[in-house]
């Protein structure tokens, strides 16, 4: 299990990166912090010609915070992240949803954006992005563009990136104090891959649920928004019988794949039953209900 | 491509390299370093064995390439220590027992100082959850977290207790001699062999499960960049043999491989070509060129329907898929059956597993002048040799075999495969020495597998519960070869009584062949399935006649003046199954408490009112130990006092150059310290059989006892003539022998030795001079020891989910007499862990064609820190009479008895609305039973 050969590229400014990445196209693979492609490479289920290392470029190497929310760029790694000062007032979902991803020894080397690019499927930072209406900046050789999260993700494994494209950074917007969130998730073993998760976002209003934001994930596709179920709270009092509303219509709403670790039937059922809670412990974040329990 | 050249720190060290930009940080430190402590247990980032420290912080060095760390500070293992004294970590890692092989050690020592330079104040549940990227498969993390939470403490470390004199060696939980070496990094697995000119093979297996092979095409690979050789069958078939069938039965239809395929395939994994490089680098670079074309046939996949059908035959000449058939009769069952007040009939399936020792298997082989020297990561090093020998058609003196140390072994590292033909063939060939370490991806199908069984089982009670008859007709799945011949089904057929009394019992196993990797011993061998069939067919039993399952079991375990108890019973030997001793329902009685089943109920009840769903299931067994025929050991005292132990077994993480050594000081009459045990050489002693079932402490023990004793007997004898008094005047303490009555009269037994080792100036020496003070002995023994237990687990089930958490487990168990607690203990705790592990997560599947689902610690998962809580264990110790030491083995019961109870309480969790009959059970399935009963 060795990578398969391949030239090596590790500019040090983003100009030259991108002209790399012009000139190769889909013949070179950006490695960022790794923790996906040495798989691959490892498993040589890829063979690019090329790689190019991102790590030494200087201005990518960007994590800052102001007004407009938090930038993060595109060598950032999850564990720098999760170790940015305040990160638990400035963007408490991301604070959450951080140590869930693989083991605190591969966020020591994977990147925020990286995890983003690579859209697996069953990956937290996907959905958080989708649920927190991140918006990315990919740049070219001589242009950029902005998309949303919601843009983003096309298919498993697959964004609208194209292949001379690189995602710069990404910006989480500025946090609205107030609101209540929470993530779950369902693993075979704990600290696993996600067989099937839920990010809520929860806007409360005077009682009510002004604004509803539920991200499924580990679906075996894209993470996807609940629009069925976010409307359906939107604007509403909170009660039981909402939430066992909005838990059903996540469930039907929810697409999912079967696999060798679980069954389409499962990843739906569960991913409501998992909606409940996130929406029960986002509510109690948002001061909309003291209820401690759902089945 | 691309060459580098880089600078970097390593432990503080100044270091430079020139490398190929893809090498791995890894191989970097392994290859071009030579720091070998950095393991490699699977190259994609799951294992955790390759950890070291980037700048500070914990990385995996497969996933990061060396270039990556140029200009950075890198610490490996060997960076921890300070000289030759151990970090505050690594001595609370030989204080609790937190390793066993070693092999995932340096991962978790790097993971946890990372942790600990954060971390204050920490708790158990955080360390847990930090050393839930770090995959340990011996010691079930019970040691490791202990030592974490220990080396977080304010508090000096444990004070290494002083090591106990040699009367009362035997039975003291010391340390174990294995762990500094180890914790240093400076264990010497077979991978981290280097030789001058050592050339690296790697393996092209066949993704079909069947299919003929139309064409093989290598000649590019030939000719790659660093290619040295390649065979395929072609290239041997003036010289191969079939694998030899080592353990032949009559009712077998012996079918075994050659070491390369031939013209058809038999299953996904088996291996097609071999190429030897360079490097591993080139060597799998080359593989990529080699074209295969196939005619694919149709595969035998279904266990049941391979039987079934014989038009899609694994092996072309035989008439059906029957590998082999045997069965007994004990009593009368059609008329115990006709007079049963009950009688159950279930079908119980069984799932396959793979063992997954955390090293894979590895091969380094030299030729020299004549005499080819192997490493080899073998359980039995002497029966390896003698196959290969035979393979290579080499006389067996011209073969040395080492097993160095090993990474985990659990049964499938006892077998003969393939490439153990290939590497040694491959070094003769080229005149160079050949390593082959198999990768993970490899070891998924190329390592034999384990457990898949069908059972169609008919129980026949009294009113109160009473067994009278028992019948089970069961299938188990052979795969593709019959490598170890009817030994894990034969060892199935006769323990599913375990420890209960059963008057009437018909057994009858089929052995099926289909295109599934080769089956093969794994921890417990066919004993965990067993205790799976009659513990639920118990439990079925118990629910029927309203009776509570641990009374049930109560009433029908063998009684402590039962012993020895006749099971008649006939054993794959011919000899009859006789249970040497023990006290069930003392290990019951204990298990009980320790779980708290009396008060359970009223727990049940308050969980449920806070709708938590908890259940408690209880499970006995006993389990055979310490299989014969014989083990060896020699014991030699040198003239500085130094002694040594040789034996043949090989360890892989047992401790057993711990153990053994306690064996020589107790017999011996010498200090711990002056020990030192060799074992796993076939140039160290004659003969051996191997490490498998339980049997060193048994096995070994005994003839470690039997040639320190005859030892002592000789320096006494010398002793004797030399102080000119009878040899009971004399006494032997901590390597000192003495006149009982004149304690001033004495001489060291290295004075004995010496006297005893010839010199010219003597006229003869005292005593029998045959081979100086140094001893062989032989334990020959058939009549094996039966360990025993209970173990009983609370869990946890979530309702929505199907998640099944363990919340609390205890074992009672009799091993007879510790040699050593604490290893005792840690064989214990890492066999529950892989019986939890194969109850909940574990299982190796197939698609309908024969492709594999698993190739990686994604798709098939093995248990970490955070779910496998610390088990609540304890002793109880009958002697075993069948054997001098009173020793039973505790290597395989820990596995047996676990995925029974688990099963057993996800269905008292459920109030019995379901019955489970097939084990792993996951959340996925448990969740469909569960919505299929919406009202449970």
């Amino acid at each position: 299990m060795k990578p398969p050969p391949f030239d090596y590229y590790d500019p040090t400014v983003l100009a030259d990166a991108l002209q790399l990445l012009a000139e190769h196209g889909r013949d070179i693979k950006i490695l960022a912090g790794g923790q996906s492609l040495l798989q691959l490479l490892n498993y040589r289920l890829i063979r690019p010609p090329a790689l190019l290392d991102i790590n030494r470029v200087a201005e990518l190497h960007l994590l800052e915070q102001d007004a407009e929310g938090l930038k993060v760029g595109a060598t950032i790694r999850q564990s720098e992240l999760e170790k940015f000062p305040g990160l638990a007032e400035i963007n408490p979902l991301l604070a959450e949803a951080l140590p869930w991803i693989g083991h605190f020894q591969t966020r020591n080397r994977g990147t925020v954006c990286g995890s983003l690019a690579n859209a697996d499927p069953a990956a937290e930072l996907p959905a958080v992005s989708l649920t927190l209406e991140a918006r990315l900046t990919l740049e070219r050789n001589g242009g950029q563009r902005v998309v949303s999260s919601r843009k983003f993700f096309k298919a498993a494994l697959t964004t609208v990136l194209e292949p001379e494209e690189m995602l710069t950074h990404v910006s989480f917007p500025a946090w609205n104090y107030g609101d209540g969130w929470a993530l779950e998730q369902v693993a075979r073993r704990p600290q696993d891959f996600a067989l099937v998760g839920v990010v809520v976002l929860l806007t409360p209003a005077e009682g009510a649920c002004a604004r509803a934001r539920i991200t499924v994930f580990g679906t075996g596709y894209p993470p996807a928004r609940c629009e069925a179920a976010e409307s359906f709270l939107n604007g509403n009092a909170w009660s039981a019988s909402l939430l066992d509303e909005a838990v059903a219509r996540v469930r039907t709403e929810t697409k999912a794949r079967s696999d060798a670790q679980a069954t389409s039937e499962y990843r739906r059922h569960v991913a409501g039953t998992l909606a409940g809670r996130a929406l029960l412990r986002a509510a109690q974040r948002a001061g909309l209900t003291r209820e401690d329990r759902h089945g | 491509m691309d060459r580098r050249r880089i600078q970097l720190t390593v432990n503080g060290q100044e270091k430079q390299a020139d490398i190929y930009t893809r090498l791995t940080l890894a191989d970097l430190l392994r290859d071009k370093l030579d720091l070998t402590g950095t393991h490699l247990g699977c190259e994609h980032g799951f294992c955790g064995a390759c950890t070291v420290l980037l700048d500070g912080e914990a990385v995996r060095s497969c996933l990061a390439l060396a270039v990556q760390a140029n200009g950075r500070a890198v610490t490996t293992v060997e960076g921890l220590a300070d000289g030759n004294h151990l970090s505050r970590l690594q001595a609370a890692f030989q204080n609790q027992n937190g390793l066993q092989c070693g092999f995932c050690t340096p991962g978790f020592l790097i993971s946890a100082t990372a942790f600990l330079a954060r971390a204050d104040n920490t708790t158990e549940q955080e360390v847990r959850k930090a050393l839930s990227g770090n995959l340990c498969r011996c010691t079930g993390y019970k040691g490791i977290v202990q030592a974490v939470l220990e080396a977080s403490r304010e508090e000096p470390l444990k004070q290494e207790p002083s090591q106990p004199a040699c009367a009362g060696c035997i039975g003291a939980a010391i340390d174990r001699s294995e762990d500094n070496r180890l914790l240093q990094g400076r264990g010497v697995y077979t991978a981290d062999i280097r030789l001058p000119g050592l050339a690296h093979a790697a393996v092209l297996r066949t993704k079909h499960a069947r299919a003929r092979i139309v064409r093989l095409d290598a000649d590019a690979a030939r000719r790659a960049p660093g290619v040295l050789a390649l065979l395929t069958f072609a290239d041997i078939a003036d010289i191969a043999k079939q694998l030899p069938q080592v353990q032949p039965h009559p009712s077998l239809n012996s079918r075994q491989p050659y070491p390369l395929v031939r013209d058809v395939v038999r299953y996904a994994g088996e291996p097609l070509a071999i190429v030897v490089a360079e490097n591993r680098y080139l060597a799998e670079d080359a593989l990529d060129l080699i074209e295969a074309e196939y005619e694919v046939l149709t595969a035998a996949i279904d266990l049941e329907s391979a039987l079934r059908d014989a038009g899609n035959r694994v092996h072309d000449d035989l008439p059906d898929n029957i590998a082999g058939r045997f069965g007994q009769e004990v009593g009368n069952v059609e008329q115990a059956l006709k007079e049963s007040h009950t009688v159950i009939k279930e079908r119980l399936t069984i799932g396959r597993v793979s063992a997954q020792p955390m090293e894979t298997r590895a091969i380094t082989a030299s030729y020299e002048a004549g005499k080819l020297t192997v490493w080899l990561t073998s359980q039995s090093p002497h029966m390896t040799r003698r196959v290969m020998a035979g393979q290579l058609n080499l006389p067996l003196e011209d073969v040395h075999l080492i097993a160095p140390d090993i990474g985990g072994g659990f049964g499938p590292k006892n077998r003969y495969y393939p490439e153990y033909t290939l590497v040694p063939l491959l070094a003769m060939q080229l005149g160079r020495p050949v390593s082959w370490v198999e990768d993970r991806r490899e070891s998924f199908t190329a390592t034999y597998h384990a457990r898949e069984q069908v059972h169609e089982v008919t129980l026949g009670l009294a009113e109160d519960g009473t067994i009278l008859a028992l019948r089970d007709h069961y299938l188990y799945d052979q795969g593709a070869y019959s490598p170890i011949g009817v030994v894990v089904p034969h060892v199935t057929s006769v323990s599913i009584p375990g420890p209960y009394r059963v008057p009437a019992y018909e057994v009858e196993c089929t052995m099926v062949y289909t295109n599934k990797t080769p089956g093969a011993p794994y921890r417990g061998a066919g004993k965990p399935q067993a205790a799976f069939v009659i513990e639920r067919m118990l439990d079925f039993g118990a629910q029927k006649l309203n009776l509570d399952p641990v009374e049930i079991r109560r009433r029908n375990l063998i009684k402590p003046e039962e012993f020895p108890y006749h099971t008649q019973m006939i054993d794959m030997d011919e000899t009859e199954v006789i249970y040497d001793s023990g006290n069930y329902q003392e290990c019951l009685a204990r298990t009980l408490e320790l779980i708290g089943y009396n008060d359970f109920p009223k727990e049940q009840a308050q969980a449920r009112h806070a709708q938590r769903l908890t259940g408690i299931g209880v499970a006995c067994y006993t389990t055979k130990t310490g299989r014969g025929p014989f083990e060896g050991a020699r014991v030699r005292v040198e003239p500085d006092g130094r002694v040594f132990v040789y034996s043949g077994v090989s360890a892989q993480g047992q401790g057993h150059q711990t153990t053994l050594a306690q064996v020589c000081a107790e017999y011996l009459g010498v200090r711990f310290s002056d020990v030192s045990v060799k074992n796993g050489d076939t140039s160290d002693i004659e003969k051996s059989i191997g490490t498998y079932n339980a049997r060193v402490a048994v096995m070994a023990g005994n003839a470690v006892a039997m040639a320190a004793q005859a030892v002592r007997e000789k320096a006494i004898q010398a002793a004797a003539e030399i102080f000119a008094v009878a040899p009971d005047a004399l006494e032997i303490t901590n390597g000192v022998i003495r006149v009982s009555r004149a304690p001033e009269r004495n001489m060291t037994l290295g004075q004995i030795a010496q006297s005893l080792n010839g010199h010219s100036a003597q006229t003869a020496p005292a005593g029998d001079a045959s081979s100086g003070l140094e001893e062989t002995r032989y334990f020959e023994n058939n009549q094996p020891p039966y360990a025993s237990g209970t173990y009983a687990v609370v869990i946890e089930l979530d309702r929505q989910t199907g998640s099944v958490q363990v919340l609390r487990h205890a074992l009672v168990h009799d091993c007879g007499i510790m040699i050593n607690p604490r290893i005792v203990e840690g064989q214990i705790y890492g066999g529950v862990a892989q019986g939890i592990s194969e109850t909940l997560l574990e299982e190796f599947c197939y698609d309908e064609a024969g492709v594999p689902l698993s190739d990686s610690y994604k798709t098939y998962l093995l248990p970490n820190a955070a779910m496998i809580p610390t088990l609540m264990l304890d002793h109880v110790e009958t002697p075993s009479p069948f054997n001098p030491l009173g020793v039973k083995g505790a290597g395989e019961g820990g596995t047996v008895p676990v995925a029974a109870a688990i099963v057993s309480a996800i269905e008292n969790a459920l109030g019995g609305a379901v019955r489970l009959r097939r084990r792993p059970v996951h959340a996925v399935d448990l969740q469909a039973l569960m919505r299929a009963g919406e009202s449970l």
